[in-house]
């Protein structure tokens, strides 16, 4: 019964093939007319080396990794962290100076969601952006890189940058009472002229050497001052260096000039419509099928009514009915003519 | 009553004025060929079908094809006529035994509308002699219904004249092979199929419903039913689907 249900099937289908068909030709118009329609995406991709082996890295801190998260690990989902920031985006979008028109991306929301950052690996992190203009998206890669190292510069570096701040600060008060101390001995000689220094009298030269010890002190506290303010200045470029080192950049970004993965995408698109397609005609076949209660294969004869089939006769094509038809005029038959042979 | 099943039989008088005929008149060109005694021959694949019948039934009865063997189908326009007429040819050209082809379908009289014919014949306007004629075939002859009211039909088909009348002809003829009417178009099928050794149906491929089948046969049962002949079978399916799923 299943091998006639089956046969029953086919030639249901095939007896109306083209209405069958008709939706698997209109829906896989509609996939090649929705393939058609789609925004084309340019993907641009850079690769970056996230190590904890440099010399410094313990000063900067940041993107070391742990036991159950690894370098590459960390960094990406900082990177995907800073991404949840305006302010963060705003820089990319600022540093990439791209046109937002141009990329399709009007908002602050659209750049957010085009750019991500995965883990590849250890040590390897993608950063990956998917706009609808090729240099837009290799530039907001580029863009997206540089303001995170530098925000992690700035961020390890930060402390730092606020002693130097503060010692050049306190050098330029050094300076000042140096200038001072310096100034008081100068005015305090031309108050106090003598022709012989060795004439001087001894609280003069008391008051000279008081006020020599001030400049001096104020000399040492400048020039420990300047000393402070260069080693915070070190301190800065070897954290800058250090991140640096930590994030290595292995592949610059990628200028897309094909859209992202059109073929294939495209492909598995039409063929989804297709396959919908296939499975409306297939089931409407198979309703016209199972309503269809006519006889369709001599077999359904014995399976149905349990009667002999005597014979299957083939409906005739016209070429085998007779094309020329003699007229002959009826002759009844004669008596004693109908006589059985 | 489905409309199919309302649907009258083209007339079989009509010709198309130009050279080339549907194939529905066509098919029953044939008919009226045999009905006016004009030449004519059975398609090929047809008679060869029909062969097989004869073959089929011969061996399966011990006493080999059945002296009056009627045919009828659950609808008109099935193709008893046709099949009736070809299956006569066929005995008729392939075997020494004669063949007489009997129209009982009144309901769908052509061709003779004069009174003759059986109607002629049961109504006593002329004598069996003149109701039977010759045909271009060897050793075949051919009753023609005649044109009769359904209220005469009804009549001719109860009336013992009728048996007696083709006990004349089963004594005449080797054979003879009897156009009935289709079950579902009259109650007459039934006491026609009384007067038949056996009856075949008739079943036309992709349009008699199950249930009409089913219904026909059933109501065939006092009868001796040899089986059912499926006519002008067709596929769809492509040729090498067709070897697979073993569709001939």
């Amino acid at each position: 019964m299943t091998r006639l249900a089956i046969i029953r099937f086919v030639e249901t289908f095939f007896r109306r093939w083209y209405l069958f068909l008709l939706p698997f030709a209109l829906l896989c118009a509609l996939g090649l007319a929705t393939v058609a329609s789609q925004d084309r995406e340019f993907r641009s991709t850079a690769m970056l080396s996230s190590s904890t082996d440099t010399l410094l890295s313990n000063l900067a801190g940041g993107d070391t990794g742990s036991a159950w998260e690894s370098p590459a690990q960390s960094t990406s989902r900082r990177i995907n962290e800073f991404l949840r920031t305006d302010r963060f985006v705003e820089t990319v979008v600022e540093s990439a100076a791209i046109d937002a028109t141009v990329a399709g991306l009007p908002t602050i929301e659209d750049v957010r969601g085009a750019v991500y950052a995965s883990a590849e690996g250890e040590t390897l992190v993608r950063v990956a952006a998917v706009t609808a203009d090729g240099p837009s998206s290799a530039q907001l890669v580029a863009s997206t890189i540089d303001v995170y190292v530098q925000t992690i510069s700035e961020a390890s570096s930060a402390e730092s940058v606020a002693a130097e701040e503060f010692f050049t600060d306190l050098a330029a008060q050094y300076a000042v009472d140096l200038e001072a101390g310096r100034r008081a001995i100068d005015q305090y000689l031309r108050d106090n002229p003598v022709n012989d220094e060795e004439a001087r009298p001894l609280a003069q030269q008391i008051e000279i050497e008081r006020l020599r010890d001030i400049a001096e002190q104020a000399e040492a506290s400048y020039g420990a001052a300047l000393n402070n303010i260069q080693d915070a200045r070190l301190s800065v470029a070897r954290t800058i260096a250090d991140a640096e080192q930590r994030l290595q950049l292995i592949d610059s970004p990628s200028l897309p000039i094909e859209p992202e993965g059109s073929r294939r995408g495209d492909i598995l698109m039409v063929g989804m419509f297709a396959a919908v397609g296939l499975v409306l005609a297939l089931f409407a076949a198979g309703v016209t099928s199972f309503n269809d209660r006519t006889v369709r294969h001599p077999k359904e004869i014995g399976a149905w009514f349990g009667a002999d089939l005597l014979a299957t006769v083939p409906n005739a094509a016209p070429r085998l009915w007779p094309t020329r038809i003699e007229p002959v005029s009826s002759t009844p038959v004669e008596e004693g003519e109908l006589v059985a042979g | 009553m489905s409309r199919r099943d309302r649907k009258s039989p083209p007339s079989r008088t009509r010709r198309s004025t130009t050279g080339r005929m549907p194939r529905r008149r066509r098919r029953l060109e044939a008919d009226e060929a045999l009905a006016t005694g004009q030449d004519w021959t059975s398609p090929d694949a047809i008679a060869s079908a029909l062969r097989y019948f004869v073959g089929r039934v011969e061996l399966n009865n011990a006493t080999g094809l059945p002296s009056r063997l009627g045919f009828t189908s659950a609808l008109r326009g099935e193709g008893v006529t046709t099949l009736c007429v070809v299956l006569s040819e066929v005995i008729a050209r392939d075997s020494e035994r004669t063949v007489c082809l009997v129209d009982l379908n009144w309901y769908s009289t052509g061709g003779h509308e004069d009174g003759a014919g059986l109607t002629g014949v049961l109504n006593g306007d002329i004598d069996l002699n003149s109701a039977v004629s010759r045909t271009s075939v060897d050793r075949l002859s051919y009753v023609a219904s005649g044109a009769a009211s359904d209220a005469q039909a009804h009549s001719f088909v109860r009336s013992s004249k009728l048996a007696v009348v083709l006990d004349e002809l089963a004594a005449r003829f080797d054979h003879l092979v009897l156009d009935l009417p289709a079950v579902s178009g009259t109650s007459d099928t039934l006491a026609l199929a009384r007067l038949c050794d056996s009856v075949a149906l008739v079943v036309r491929h992709g349009v008699t419903t199950e249930h009409q089948i089913q219904t026909a046969l059933d109501e065939l049962r006092g009868a001796v039913v040899l089986g059912v002949l499926l006519n002008r079978t067709t596929s769809k399916i492509p040729r090498p689907l067709r070897a697979l799923a073993e569709v001939r």
